[in-house]
C-alpha cells in the first residue's frame, strides 16, 4: 500500500510543479497569455489561439494592441488598459476584440498586473473570454423584447386608431352639417348622411356608390344671386388645387325643382410630404333659416303692399304676387261673392302656363263645399297640409282627368288661411308648394296666418274708408236735398207769415175778406202737412240707409194701389200738360206691404210726371207667368242715356244734369230696397228721344222667397 | 191782383213751387205790388216775347224745363231784355247762385220784409197804389 501510496505521492509531486502550466495549455475556453512590460505577446496558449486565430508562433513579440478595433487603437486605448491595470493592479472590462481573421467578438478582459518576487514588474497577465455568444443571445432576447414591446404598442396603436377612427365616423355621421371627402381625382372617398341627403341621396353609401357624373346630374348648382356655380370653382374642387375658401351655394334638384342652400367651406389635407392628398368639404345647410329670412322679407313687403293701397281687390292680387317664389311656388286669393260661392281673385305663379292651367282647374272643378277652402271660411281657423299625399289627392279628386291634372301639377304641401273682416270671413290666401319639394311647418303657418291677418286688417281699413268716406258724401247730400226740400214748403209759408204780419202792422190785412184769408191759411196748413210727410220720408230714407227693411205683410191688391197713386197724380200730370192712362184687366193680389208698394208706384208715377215733361204716361199692372205679377210705368219723355240708367237705382243720384230739378235723388233706390225686401225685380228701358219704361216683377206669395223674408 | 198799376211797373216770379208762387203772388199783391207769376224758364220767356217789360224779375234757380240760370243767359243775350234786374230765390250753394249774374239774391225761406225791401230798389212806383 505504502509503495503505492508513495509512488502516488511522488507522482503527485511532479505533477504539482507542472499543474499551473498544464493548466494554461490545455484551457481552451480561456485566452491566457503573458504581455511584456513593452505591450507585446509573451506567452500564448491554445484557449488564445482558439478565440483570437493566431498560433503562437504568429503571435508571440507582437504588439497586444492588434486586438483591438481600429477605432480603440485610434485612441489609444490599448495603453490606456494597460495603464490602468498598472496603476490598479488589476482591469477588467467587456469589448470588442478583433480576432485574426478580422471579425469581431465581444470579449471580457481582465488584466493583471505581473510582479515577481521581489515585487518587481514583470509584465502583465491578460484573460480573455469570448462572450459573443452570450451577447448575441442577450441581444437576441433584447431585440426580441423590443419587437415584443414594438408589437404591443402596435397593436395598442391599431386598436386606438381604430377607437379613434370609429369615433370620427360616428361624429362626423351624426353632425348635422354634410361632410365629404374627396380623392385628388376628385372622386368622393367619404361622405355621411347630411352630405348625402344635400345631395338627394338616401345615404352616405349610396352616395359614395355613384358615379360623379350621376351625383352632378341630379343637381344644378347655383350662386346665391342664382348664376350657375362652376364645378371647377367650388370650395371643395378648390381645396384639391391647394386653396381654402367659403361660398353659399345653392343645390337645385332637377327632378323636383327643390332647392337647398348650404355654405360651404372647402380645404384641403396635406402629406407629410406637402402633396394634397384629399379635400374636405363641409357643407352647412340654412335653407330653412333662409326661407324664415325670406319669409320676414315677404311679410314686411307684403305689409308696404296692404298699406299703399285702399282697392284691397288690387292689394290682395298683389300679396299674391309677392309669395311667389319666395314663400310659395303658387298663390290664390279667393274672395266671397254675395251668394256666398269663392270666387279666385288672384293666381299667382312664376310659370304663366302653369297660371292657366290653375285657372282651367278651377273653372271645371269649382271647390265642393267640404274643401278646404270652405272649411276655413266656416270656421275661421288656418288649416296646414305638410304633406300631399297621393292618398290626399285620390280622395279629393273623384273626376279622373281632375285626378291626373292634379298630380301633373304636383302639389307637396299648402296652407289656408282665412281672411276676415269684422270677424266674419271675406276670403281666403292659399299659398302652395311644387316644383320646390317644399313643405310647410308649423312655423310657416304662423307666417301665413299673420299674412292673412295684416291682409284682412287692410281689407277692413280700406273698407271703414270707403264706407265712412261713401258716408260722409251720403250725408252731405241727403242734407243738401233735404234742406232743399224743405226749404220750398219752409218758403211759402214764411212768405205767407211774414206778408200778414206785415199787412196786419200796416192795417192792410183786413182788406182781405173771410174767404180770401180762409183760402190763403189752408193753403199753409197744407205747407205744414207737405213738411210733417217730407220730414217722414227723410227720416225712412235715413233709417233704411242704415237698416233693414221690414215688411209688413198683407193681401192687398196692386191694381187698386196703382189706381190710387194715378189719381193722385192726375192734376200734376195736367199741370204739364200731360195724362195718365191706367191699363189693366183684373185684380192682382198678392202678399206685399201696402204702404211699401204704394211708395213704389208713387215714385215710379212721380218720376214718369217729372221728367216726362207732359209727354203720355201708361201705367199697367198684370198677371205674369208662374206667380209673379208685372207693373209698368212708362213715359213718351226724353228717355235715359245708356251710362245712366243702372246709376239712377243709387242713393242721391239722379239722370238729368246738375240741380236743375228738384227731387231727392231717392225715390228709384227706395223703389230698388222695397221691390228687393219682397223678393222682386226692377228693371228700366229706355230709348233716347223716345221714352222710359220702369217695370217692377213681384212674386205673388210671400211663400215662394220664405227663406229670404 | 191790382188793375190800378201800368204795365211797367209789374214784377215777374218765376217760380216751378205750385204753393210757393201763389203764395208769393198773392203776398205781393197785398203788399200793393202787381204780380204776374210763372211756372218756369221757359214760361218766362214767352211772357216776354211778347214785349212786356217788368221791372224785376224774381227767379227761381232749380226749375223744370227751363232752369234760372238758362233763363237768366238767354235774357242776356237779347239786349232789349238784358237789363231787366233779375232777384234770384234759391237755397242753392252761393257759387252756383253767383253762376245767374244776378242784381240781388234771396235766400229760401223768402221773409217779406226782404223781398219787399229789395223790389223797392227797383219798382219804386209799384206799391204807391
Amino acid at each position: 500500500m505504502d509503495r503505492v501510496g508513495q509512488a502516488e505521492d511522488r507522482d503527485m509531486e511532479d505533477d504539482t510543479a507542472e499543474l499551473p502550466a498544464l493548466l494554461v495549455n490545455q484551457i481552451a475556453d480561456y485566452a491566457i497569455f503573458v504581455i511584456d512590460k513593452n505591450g507585446c505577446i509573451a506567452t500564448w496558449n491554445p484557449g488564445a489561439q482558439r478565440i483570437k486565430g493566431y498560433s503562437a508562433a504568429e503571435i508571440i513579440g507582437k504588439p497586444y494592441s492588434l486586438f483591438f478595433t481600429d477605432e480603440d487603437r485610434a485612441v489609444g486605448k490599448p495603453n490606456a488598459i494597460l495603464s490602468q491595470a498598472r496603476a490598479l493592479g488589476r482591469y477588467e472590462e467587456e469589448g470588442w476584440r478583433v480576432r485574426q481573421d478580422g471579425t469581431r467578438f465581444w470579449a471580457s478582459v481582465v488584466v493583471t498586473e505581473l510582479l515577481n518576487r521581489r515585487g518587481e514588474f514583470r509584465g502583465f497577465a491578460k484573460i480573455t473570454r469570448d462572450l459573443t455568444r452570450r451577447r448575441d443571445l442577450e441581444e437576441a432576447e433584447r431585440v426580441a423584447a423590443a419587437e415584443r414591446a414594438a408589437r404591443r404598442q402596435a397593436e395598442l396603436d391599431e386598436w386606438e386608431v381604430r377607437q379613434s377612427r370609429n369615433q370620427l365616423d360616428l361624429v362626423l355621421r351624426s353632425i348635422s352639417e354634410g361632410v365629404t371627402v374627396q380623392s385628388p381625382e376628385g372622386k368622393w372617398v367619404f361622405a355621411n348622411d347630411a352630405a348625402a341627403r344635400l345631395c338627394g341621396f338616401d345615404s352616405a353609401e349610396a352616395f359614395i356608390g355613384a358615379s360623379r357624373e350621376e351625383v352632378l346630374s341630379r343637381f344644378e348648382i347655383l350662386r346665391e344671386d342664382g348664376s350657375p356655380f362652376p364645378l371647377d370653382e367650388l370650395p371643395g374642387r378648390l381645396a384639391l388645387r391647394g386653396g381654402r375658401s367659403d361660398a353659399v351655394v345653392r343645390f337645385r334638384t332637377k327632378l323636383t325643382g327643390e332647392e337647398r342652400w348650404s355654405f360651404v367651406s372647402g380645404a384641403p389635407v396635406l402629406c407629410r410630404d406637402g402633396k394634397i392628398e384629399l379635400s374636405v368639404s363641409i357643407f352647412r345647410e340654412f335653407t330653412d333659416r333662409r326661407r324664415t329670412e325670406q319669409a320676414w322679407q315677404f311679410l314686411a313687403d307684403a305689409s308696404v303692399v296692404l298699406g299703399a293701397s285702399l282697392d284691397y281687390q288690387t292689394t290682395l292680387k298683389q300679396v299674391a304676387e309677392l309669395a311667389v317664389p319666395t314663400i310659395a311656388d303658387w298663390s290664390t286669393v279667393d274672395v266671397m261673392a254675395p251668394d256666398g260661392s269663392l270666387q279666385q281673385l288672384a293666381v299667382a305663379h312664376t310659370d304663366p302656363s302653369k297660371r292657366e292651367l290653375a285657372k282651367e282647374w278651377r273653372r271645371r272643378w269649382p271647390p265642393q263645399p267640404h274643401a278646404t277652402l270652405y272649411r276655413v271660411i266656416r270656421t275661421g281657423m288656418p288649416e296646414l297640409v305638410p304633406e300631399v299625399t297621393d292618398a290626399i289627392i285620390e280622395a279629393s279628386t273623384p273626376d279622373l282627368e281632375q285626378r291626373r291634372i292634379a298630380f301633373e301639377l304636383g302639389l307637396r304641401s299648402f296652407m289656408v288661411v282665412p281672411l276676415s273682416v269684422r270677424k266674419e270671413a271675406i276670403g281666403t290666401l292659399t299659398f302652395l308648394t311644387s316644383e320646390s319639394g317644399r313643405r310647410y311647418g308649423p312655423q310657416d303657418l304662423i307666417l301665413a296666418t299673420e299674412i292673412g291677418r295684416r291682409a284682412s286688417l287692410a281689407i277692413e281699413n280700406a273698407r271703414a274708408y270707403t264706407e265712412a268716406r261713401e258716408a260722409v258724401r251720403t250725408r252731405d247730400n241727403f242734407l243738401a236735398i233735404a234742406s232743399h226740400e224743405l226749404r220750398t214748403p219752409l218758403s211759402a209759408l214764411s212768405v205767407l207769415i211774414s206778408s200778414f204780419v206785415r199787412a196786419a202792422e200796416s192795417g192792410r190785412l183786413l182788406t182781405l175778406s173771410t174767404d180770401v184769408l180762409a183760402e190763403r191759411l189752408k193753403r199753409a196748413e197744407r205747407q205744414v202737412s207737405q213738411l210733417g210727410t217730407l220730414v217722414d220720408r227723410l227720416l225712412d230714407i235715413s233709417h233704411l240707409s242704415t237698416q233693414d227693411l221690414r215688411l209688413q205683410r198683407e193681401e192687398c191688391d196692386l191694381v187698386e194701389i196703382a189706381r190710387d197713386v194715378v189719381s193722385r197724380f192726375e192734376d200734376a200730370a195736367a199741370d204739364v200738360g200731360g195724362r195718365i192712362e191706367f191699363k189693366t184687366a183684373a185684380p192682382v193680389v198678392g202678399w206685399w206691404d201696402r204702404s211699401r208698394l204704394d211708395q213704389v208706384v208713387t215714385n215710379l208715377v212721380a218720376n214718369a210726371v217729372k221728367y216726362g215733361q207732359g209727354a203720355a204716361i201708361t201705367v199697367s199692372v198684370s198677371s205674369g207667368s208662374s206667380g209673379h205679377v208685372r207693373l209698368t210705368v212708362r213715359d213718351e219723355g226724353p228717355g235715359i242715356p245708356l251710362e245712366h240708367q243702372e246709376r239712377i237705382f243709387e242713393q242721391f243720384e239722379r239722370a238729368t244734369t246738375a240741380e236743375s230739378l228738384p227731387g231727392m235723388g231717392l225715390g228709384l233706390w227706395l223703389v230698388r230696397r222695397i221691390v228687393t225686401a219682397h223678393g222682386g225685380v226692377v228693371s228700366l228701358e229706355s230709348v233716347l228721344g223716345k221714352g222710359t219704361a220702369f217695370s217692377v216683377v213681384l212674386p205673388v206669395s210671400a211663400q215662394a222667397l220664405q227663406g229670404d223674408s | 191782383m191790382k188793375g190800378a198799376a201800368t204795365p211797367q211797373e209789374y214784377i215777374l216770379v218765376v217760380e216751378d213751387d205750385k204753393d210757393l208762387r201763389a203764395t208769393l203772388c198773392d203776398a205781393l199783391d197785398l203788399e200793393g205790388y202787381v204780380a204776374i207769376c210763372v211756372e218756369n224758364g221757359e214760361a218766362a220767356l214767352r211772357h216776354l216775347a211778347s214785349g212786356a217789360r217788368p221791372c224785376v224779375i224774381l227767379l227761381d234757380l232749380m226749375m223744370p224745363v227751363m232752369d234760372g240760370w238758362t233763363f237768366r243767359q238767354e235774357i242776356l243775350k237779347d239786349p232789349s231784355l238784358a237789363s231787366i234786374p233779375v232777384i234770384v230765390m234759391s237755397a242753392a250753394a252761393p257759387a252756383r247762385v253767383a253762376a245767374a249774374r244776378a242784381h240781388a239774391v234771396l235766400h229760401k225761406p223768402l221773409h217779406m220784409a226782404r223781398v219787399v225791401g229789395l223790389v223797392q230798389k227797383h219798382c219804386p212806383d209799384g206799391a204807391s197804389a
